[in-house]
């Protein structure tokens, strides 16, 4: 299968032209799907594929975290994808060595994403850049106009639990969600994709998928409500 | 008249959800819903006909790039090939719609078959959607198997690693080949459940 750079324009952004030895810095991949084709979040929905980034990392350097904006809910006929029609970033955290002072790392990364519009496209690109460390950092100023549409991290687990092919979070105090709330885990094959959710008392309940996969006792969601969303971790 | 109309239309309903729309979805361990379909040369095929075999039904959509890493490779092919020999019913089905993409015209599904050497049973085309949804289909490919008993023993993805990439596939974990050999040795199915990857199904 061919792959190509067509359907999608793909480069990378940090956050310090400098960064201080010992200290943490982000990269984002910046994706940006041509005209009329999606690319696919992390968890891709009932069908399509994740994009990915493989990095290489010059020793000492280390991929601590990842964030992703919040995707749209593409319906086309039944089947439910989340994905980006528009410009996207996802974000990489990276810690750089506390001897390492005065030096310049490149980081390459092989990314590659599957676009579709109708039909779908594989693709693949690789993307360089350097970071600079310092003994003090120096922000890049235009980082800071894309660290937009990211979800809020909820610090405290919420409690799931499985009833009759439901999934049942219960909601702490502090989060106050409207009826159109939705919980979509990061992983595939849990939730039916199509299926309404529902808020029952100060629990968020979600259909199972039909052949939903083994539920992990622990994992990552993102909660939308309208326009906010959270980044929950659910223990059942 | 008009109750003689109504009568006759009660039949004939009666008769479309016999066929496929009264039955429950497809799950796994229960009975894998019965479905008619004519493939390509237009022979219908009964699920049910196929009592005391094993069948497996395979998704398709030639234009996809992830069913095309598994007939570019060959893999399809050979898992084909290995286990209709043993005896198993192979059945590829499209559900793309009319005018979708995948939807092709049988001269050329027959000329891309012999191009790739298929070894499938027969491939049946499911237009109106119906036996897709019967078994919520999402993937090309998405794979099932149902065992001499009428029994789903499987669904979900063809193997372990989601990608297009043909050079994947003798890294993956072959879900299906695992499966049916599992069940064809007696013994119960591990893994009955995955998560299929794939092109969306084309309703």
């Amino acid at each position: 299968m061919a792959e190509s750079n067509e359907t999608a324009r793909v480069s990378l952004l940090a956050l310090h032209n400098k960064v201080a030895a010992g200290e943490s810095t982000w990269i984002a991949v910046e994706i940006e799907p041509k005209e009329g084709w999606h690319t696919y979040w992390a968890n891709p929905g009932d069908a399509g594929l994740a994009t990915t980034v493989e990095w290489n990392l010059p020793k000492g350097i280390s991929l601590v975290d990842t964030v992703w904006q919040v995707p749209e809910i593409i319906q086309t006929d039944e089947i439910i994808s989340y994905g980006y029609h528009h410009k996207h970033y996802i974000f990489y955290k990276f810690t750089v060595p506390d001897n390492l002072e005065n030096q310049i790392f490149e980081i390459t990364g092989v990314v590659k994403w599957l676009a579709c519009k109708e039909k779908c496209l594989p693709g693949k690109d690789t993307v360089k850049i350097q970071l600079i460390s310092s003994n003090r950092s120096e922000i890049n100023r235009s980082f800071s106009d894309i660290f937009g549409n990211i979800p809020v991290r909820l610090d405290n687990p919420l409690r799931g639990e499985i009833k009759d092919n439901m999934l049942e979070v219960k909601l702490s105090g502090s989060l106050n969600l409207s009826e159109k709330a939705r919980i979509i885990p990061y992983l595939e094959g849990i939730i039916d994709n199509s299926a309404a959710q529902s808020m029952q008392g100060s629990s968020l309940v979600a259909r199972l998928d039909a052949f939903h996969v083994e539920i992990p006792k622990e994992f990552k969601a993102l909660i939308v409500d309208n326009e906010k969303a959270y980044d929950v971790v659910i223990f059942l | 008249m008009n109750s003689l109309f109504g009568v006759f239309a009660l039949i004939a309903l009666s008769f479309a959800l016999t066929n496929v729309f009264a039955q429950n979805k497809a799950e796994i361990d229960k009975p894998a819903p019965d479905f008619e379909l004519t493939d390509v040369n237009g022979v219908k095929h009964k699920l049910s006909d196929f009592r005391g075999k094993y069948v497996v039904l395979e998704w398709i959509n030639f234009n996809c790039p992830f069913v095309k890493k598994h007939y570019d490779s060959k893999n399809m092919q050979k898992l084909q090939d290995k286990y209709t020999q043993q005896g198993v019913i192979w059945l590829a089905i499209c559900s793309s719609a009319p005018g979708k993409e995948g939807h092709l015209p049988k001269d050329e599904i027959k000329k891309r078959s012999e191009n790739y050497k298929t070894k499938f049973t027969a491939y049946l085309i499911d237009e109106s959607g119906d036996v897709g949804r019967l078994y919520s289909a999402k993937t090309t490919p998405h794979m099932y198997i149902i065992d001499p008993q009428g029994t789903l023993i499987y669904a979900g993805a063809i193997d372990s690693i989601r990608s297009t990439d043909k050079a994947d596939i003798e890294k993956a974990e072959n879900y299906v080949s695992k499966a049916l050999g599992e069940a064809l040795a007696g013994k119960p199915v591990s893994t009955k459940v995955t998560q299929p990857y794939g092109c969306s199904v084309k309703y």
